[in-house]
């Protein structure tokens, strides 16, 4: 077969979008007529670009084309530049934190399923502490945004710019619970629970649980309300630093609330639940619950082996106090008192968390007073020696200076405080109790230093006070007649006795409650 | 304290870093407590002269307040050694040395005021608020 010309049998062929050039060669070529000119020509004929580096090319490739004349074949002979499309910016999150609680449950359960079958003593693990939401504390980082990085456009083999894409910011939307720092480090402006509806990413102060606290959603611990739509159960843990609402049954659980409670299914189990709430409560029962309330509390059921100090009053014209020892500062308002089968203990016009803080401060008024007489007495025999005083006798006088402004700055407060703690304490104790239905016998009612041991039930609608002489009395409310509390009662005077032997370890409402009010 | 509480409104820069050399662990104690009372809580505190010279270097004080006798080397020793290095930092000699020629002494040797022992925390504080705003003057 005659040989054909280059000129006849090479073709360009410009796939992929103009980002590549091949040239095709037929088979039966003459060799000696495949040169760079001619390459370059047939390139230059299809479009592409003619440029110093193309030239280079073509006479590079005249030796490959030349190998190929036999048989023919295809050498790719240009390429253009793909565009760089760059990177969308987005929300990296820390590891660990995942705002999803369905996120979180999977990994508690994943963690759970990880786990050795019998694990060792010393790993043990606290499910209830593990909690779907994400709680996040002020200052603490929770992720950054990362930046979009700009692309930079491609050419093509004809010259043709190849646009790149707009790489766009992250989308996420922050509001003010979330500050950004210059690197893009998210970081919480308050407490709160990680929120990630995408775009919004947010803290929520307030807790809404639509169900029940148990292992599905561990412990909770709100930064400002908290609101379950069902039960709590038993030894979990709820904690709301303002309001706190529970729809169902409260079990053997701790609950505490910085302002107001409300529960509306009550709390009772088998074992003792553990409740402080700094203001006022509401509740249907409290059964087998031990704690504090700061201010009133409203039942409307009973009140069954409760071990309770209630600051102010109790609400409860329809409900039962049986069992347990419940103290309380203000006017009661009870349907019945005591039980046949349980000693109850109700101790009026008492407000432990003042009294305790009472106690103590006048017990260390005396130590400090002490002190600054001795300080005075020692600064007087020193201040009196004639002539100079020696090194160490000056030293010692600094000394006893210093002691003594820092006693008289802790004694004059001191004593000041106590008697606005006295004021306070008198101001907000009062003894007034109506029982609308029955008080049983068994039932020990201490007021003051006084304790009444019933020995006969007594029907109501009956009212408790304080004589002027200062003996209780019973007013029936039907007659209007007052008689003295010893027809129902033996009265005798150890109330210490009582209240400690019942509580040993009363702690002050104060030191528990997260945010108590003033009074 | 109300006269330190009153002193305090001298103090301008509450970051000062104030140096106490004493070897009564007690003394320097009163002498923080009345710093703090100023407002002043950036405090060392070294128990000779020689320890106090070693601590300088580091801690750069803008206040120092210096006993007299104690063991290794005396305030008065430190106060010569440590004004070849550094003439501007204020120092407050408090010392149980009362006599007129101790005091001559102390001031020659670059002191900038004298609290004589048994001194009240009213009168500490108020000797610092002096010699801070006459070095500020």
């Amino acid at each position: 077969m005659q040989s054909r010309s280059a000129e006849q049998t090479i073709r360009v062929v410009i796939p992929d979008g103009g980002l590549r050039a091949d040239l095709h060669i037929e088979e039966g070529t003459d060799p000696m007529s495949v040169t760079a000119e001619v390459i370059l020509a047939k390139l230059a004929e299809a479009g592409t670009e003619v440029t110093e580096a193309s030239r280079t090319v073509c006479s590079d490739l005249v030796g490959r084309l030349q190998s190929l004349c036999e048989k023919g074949g295809t050498v790719t002979a240009l390429n253009g530049t793909p565009p760089d499309h760059g990177a969308e910016g987005y929300l990296e999150l820390l590891p660990g934190i995942d705002p999803t609680p369905d996120g979180r449950r999977a990994s508690i359960v994943a963690e759970a399923a990880a786990a050795p079958a019998a694990p060792s003593k010393t790993a043990t693990k606290d499910h209830y502490n593990r909690s779907v939401y994400c709680l996040i504390a002020k200052g603490q980082p929770v992720g950054r945004i990362v930046p979009p990085r700009s692309g930079t456009d491609g050419r093509d083999v004809r010259g043709r710019t190849l646009a790149c894409k707009q790489s766009r910011p992250a989308d996420c939307q922050l509001d003010d619970s979330l500050a950004v720092g210059h690197d893009g480090t998210i970081t919480a402006n308050h407490d709160g629970i990680l929120c990630h509806e995408p775009p919004r990413l947010t803290l929520r102060q307030d807790i809404d649980v639509g169900g029940s606290v148990d292992f599905a959603t561990g412990n909770l611990d709100g930064p400002r309300d908290v609101s379950i739509g069902k039960a709590i159960r038993d030894k979990f843990s709820v904690s709301a630093r303002r309001d706190l609402s529970v729809g169902g049954v409260v079990e053997a659980a701790t609950i505490s609330s910085g302002r107001d409670m409300m529960l509306t299914g009550g709390m009772a189990s088998k074992e003792q639940g553990s409740l402080r709430c700094a203001r006022d409560c509401t509740a249907k029962y409290l059964n087998n619950v031990s704690g504090s309330i700061g201010r009133d509390l409203t039942l409307d059921r009973e009140m069954v082996n409760a071990q309770l100090d209630i600051g102010r009053g109790l609400m409860a014209p329809d409900a039962t106090i049986a069992g347990g020892r419940v103290v309380i500062g203000g006017a009661v308002d009870l349907g019945t008192l005591g039980s046949d089968s349980a000693k109850t203990v109700l101790a009026l016009g008492s407000l432990p968390s003042l009294s305790g803080l009472l106690d103590n401060a006048r017990k260390l008024l005396p130590s400090v007073e002490e002190r600054v007489k001795k300080a005075e007495t020692r600064l007087a025999q020193l201040k009196s020696i004639n002539g100079k005083l020696s090194h160490a006798q000056a030293e010692e006088l600094t000394e006893l200076e210093f002691g003594l402004a820092e006693a008289r700055g802790k004694s004059e407060p001191l004593a000041a405080g106590i008697s606005r703690l006295s004021g306070t304490l008198s101001r907000l104790t009062t003894i007034d109790l109506i029982v609308r239905q029955r008080v049983f016998a068994r039932t020990l009612l201490c007021v003051d230093n006084l304790i009444a041991d019933f020995h006969t039930d007594l029907q109501g609608p009956v009212r408790f006070s304080l004589a002027e002489a200062g003996g209780l009395v019973v007013t029936d409310m039907t007659t209007d007649q007052t008689v003295d509390i010893s027809n129902f009662a033996k009265v005798t005077a150890d109330l210490e006795a009582i209240l400690f032997r019942a509580s040993p370890e009363r702690k002050p409402v104060m030191e528990q409650a997260p945010e108590r009010s003033a009074a | 304290m109300p006269g330190a509480v009153s002193n305090a409104a001298l103090i301008g820069n509450k970051n000062m870093k104030v140096l106490l050399i004493d070897d009564s662990r007690t003394m320097r104690n009163i002498q923080k407590s009345v710093l703090s009372q100023l407002g002043l809580t950036q405090i060392e505190e070294a128990c000779d002269g020689q320890d106090a010279l070693s601590k300088v270097g580091a801690f750069q004080p803008e206040l120092i307040l210096v006993d007299w006798n104690m063991p290794n080397m005396d305030g008065l020793s430190f106060v010569k050694a440590y004004r070849q290095l550094n003439k501007q930092t204020p120092m407050i000699m408090v010392t149980t040395e009362s006599e007129k020629s101790r005091v001559i002494e102390a001031i020659k040797a670059g002191v900038n005021n004298y609290v004589i022992k048994p001194f009240t925390p009213d009168l500490l504080a108020q000797r610092i608020g002096e010699t801070l705003s006459k070095k500020a003057a």
